[in-house]
């Protein structure tokens, strides 16, 4: 498990993204983490076709965007710690990874949906902005189509969620 | 024939490709403009009960969804015979304004506006929304807070930005609240100044490159939208009216009519539909929708701001309709204008704030036709049900569905006007992009049709030339 600086500040305010498909068994991993930490939180868990965007505000964000785009400018720029989550399928990789999100300096021709590190310096570039930010990466193993995870990716999705809970000031 | 593949074509909703064929010179021969996705939403709805469609249909497109929900809720009206009231249609056709706000505000400045502010050559890395970002922040953050404007209409009304719950059938679910109406209103005319931002930016572009203008799929063809009574422009109900290229009224028709007026041909090489006007037929027969077909057909709009800009408009080509596929963008900008003025007479009247949400029903029938203008185009939904109310049959005409041969035809005019064969650049394959992003097609609403899939392999040897080549349907 990749070891976590837990010397900082619990943060005022924290925003975790989740991104991946629901529907496709464990690309959905994030999800899961998200619900996880609302129900922490003490916010009403998401359905798979609710992103949570609409109920922004608090202390605690917890959303499930479509994807990374501009439109969460405002909303990451409001924020002084943002954790983004996804899955990963790298063979005999860790349960989870965390790995510090840096400005991305090449931009890509295709935008329907920026890298955490892009998202991250518009931010900047945008409103001057510049929180804190980490994505944690959950392991997966079947990314075929369908509902629900993998038992070994389940396992993981609770350690990841321990980990990001820790993060915000929750664990 | 050597040829050169575009794909995926970028900054648009949806999947497409492009073939462009050029001869031994370099010259281009020809082009075609490929539809490579296929939904199949109009098959399996079939079996399902009438009043799911209001939520099976918005699940085409995250960028529409609103006009699905709202065609589907129509055509729903008159399954189970009922009239929405006057309270329940205006906050039907203010969740629509969120959604014209939404979509047109998204096309200019975030998907069309990176050609025309960094230009069509400029590096693709940045010549997109984050390009925008970074070198017009201000700009940016202006289109997010206009996008989100339009979202959070939807939000009030129907719970959710993207795929709201709301219309029912002979009506909507909830009455709009006090705070609600009033945290709109107040945030209107900020909005309007932001329109009003991009219509500057795009009379400054189009001032700065008219020769490009003028000779960018510029062609004739006949023209379709939504009008009122007094042939004003609607977005929300009325007749369907076809002009022909003098801007001649051909025809004006209820939408329940539609299959009297337009046909649907069929080419190998996409799974998209060309519609076509029945009586002149195909391919003489096709025409334009969304915002350049709709300010065509209009004779005014009947608001201040946006009836100001559309007598420029109506100007340009001396009051006949305007040809030239790069106006897309400003007859785009006008009809937000006109979205965010129309949302303040909806809120202003005091009709919205009524609990009388759902009409009677009265006369069931089994057959049923549900149009709105979507913000690409005039959008059908056309549902047959049995004694259960079950779909036995449904047909889906989709905005970006009649603007095929037009798309068609502006990717093959642009190639043949813009791409050097022998020296190509990045930068000339983008201005044919841009001939099909002027449209804003959005290809995931209009491949929903089964049947019989016309698919198509090829096998290009490395000298260019077919081997070999299977087709079906």
């Amino acid at each position: 498990m990749t070891p976590v600086d837990s010397s900082e500040q619990t943060p005022r305010r924290s925003l975790i993204v989740g991104y991946g498909n629901p529907y496709r068994h464990d690309d959905g991993a994030a999800f899961y983490v998200v619900n996880h930490i609302r129900q922490a939180a003490g916010l009403q868990p998401l359905d798979p076709d609710d992103t949570g965007e609409d109920e922004t505000g608090g202390p605690i964000d917890c959303i499930m965007p479509t994807g990374l785009t501009l439109d969460l400018v405002p909303l990451v720029s409001s924020c002084d710690l943002v954790v983004f989550v996804d899955t990963h399928g790298v063979v005999e990789a860790e349960p989870f990874r965390v790995q510090p999100v840096e400005e991305e300096h090449r931009l890509q021709s295709v935008t329907h949906h920026l890298s955490p590190g892009l998202l991250i310096r518009l931010v900047r570039d945008m409103t001057g902005a510049k929180p804190k930010a980490f994505l944690v990466s959950v392991r997966g193993y079947d990314f075929d189509f369908g509902d629900g995870l993998t038992d070994a990716c389940s396992a993981n999705v609770l350690c990841a969620t321990a980990r990001i809970l820790q993060m915000i000031g929750k664990g | 024939m050597p040829k050169y593949t575009i794909e995926p074509v970028t900054r648009i909703e949806g999947h497409a490709k492009v073939t462009i064929y050029t001869d031994d010179a370099g010259k281009v021969d020809k082009a075609l403009f490929h539809v490579n996705e296929w939904r199949g939403f109009e098959k399996f709805s079939e079996g399902r009960p009438f009043y799911e469609m209001t939520q099976i249909t918005p699940r085409i497109c995250g960028i529409c969804p609103v006009s699905h929900h709202l065609a589907s809720a129509k055509a729903c009206d008159v399954i189970i015979g009922a009239r929405p009231t006057r309270t329940a249609n205006l906050l039907r056709e203010l969740m629509h304004m969120g959604q014209i706000i939404q979509s047109h505000g998204m096309h200019f400045f975030e998907l069309a506006g990176p050609d025309l502010l960094l230009g069509f050559d400029a590096d693709p890395a940045i010549r997109n929304v984050a390009g925008i970002a970074m070198a017009n922040p201000d700009l940016a953050l202006k289109a997010i807070r206009l996008r989100a404007f339009g979202q959070e209409i939807i939000r009030m009304l129907g719970g959710k930005r993207v795929h709201p719950i709301f219309a029912v059938p002979g009506g909507v679910n909830a009455a709009l609240t006090v705070e609600n109406r009033d945290t709109i209103l107040g945030q209107i005319n900020e909005m309007i100044e932001i329109v009003k931002v991009g219509i500057s930016l795009a009379k400054r572009w189009y001032d700065a490159n008219s020769d490009t203008v003028n000779k960018f799929a510029v062609f004739a063809s006949g023209y379709m939208g939504m009008v009122d009574a007094e042939g004003a422009l609607q977005l929300y109900d009325g007749e369907l009216r076809l002009v022909d290229r003098r801007g001649t009224k051909l025809e004006q028709f209820p939408a329940s009519d539609y299959l009297d007026y337009i046909g649907e041909h069929v080419e190998p090489h996409t799974y998209l539909k060309f519609p076509f006007y029945r009586k002149i037929g195909w391919p003489d027969g096709t025409y334009r929708v969304g915002p350049l077909g709709r300010l065509n057909v209009a004779e005014k709009i009947a608001t201040p701001i946006a009836q100001a800009e559309f007598k420029n408009y109506k100007s340009i080509n001396g009051g006949k309709p305007i040809e030239g596929t790069l106006w897309y963008h400003y007859a785009r900008l006008i009809e937000t204008i006109y979205g965010l003025e129309r949302v303040r007479q909806i809120l202003e009247d005091p009709d919205v704030m009524s609990n009388d949400v759902v009409g009677e029903a009265q006369n069931p029938a089994r057959e049923a036709v549900g149009a709105i203008e979507a913000p690409r185009g005039s959008l059908f939904h056309h549902f047959w049900v049995d004694e259960n109310g079950l779909l036995t049959k449904v047909n889906l005409i989709v905005a970006t569905g009649h603007n095929n041969a037009a798309m068609s035809k502006s990717v093959e005019m642009v190639a043949k006007a813009f791409i050097d064969g022998a020296r190509p650049s990045e930068g000339m394959f983008n201005m044919v992009e841009a001939a099909i992003r002027a449209h804003d097609p959005c290809l995931s609403c209009s491949t929903h049709a089964a049947g019989t899939m016309p698919l198509m392999i090829r096998i290009v040897g490395p000298d260019g030339s077919v081997i070999t080549e299977h087709s079906r349907g």
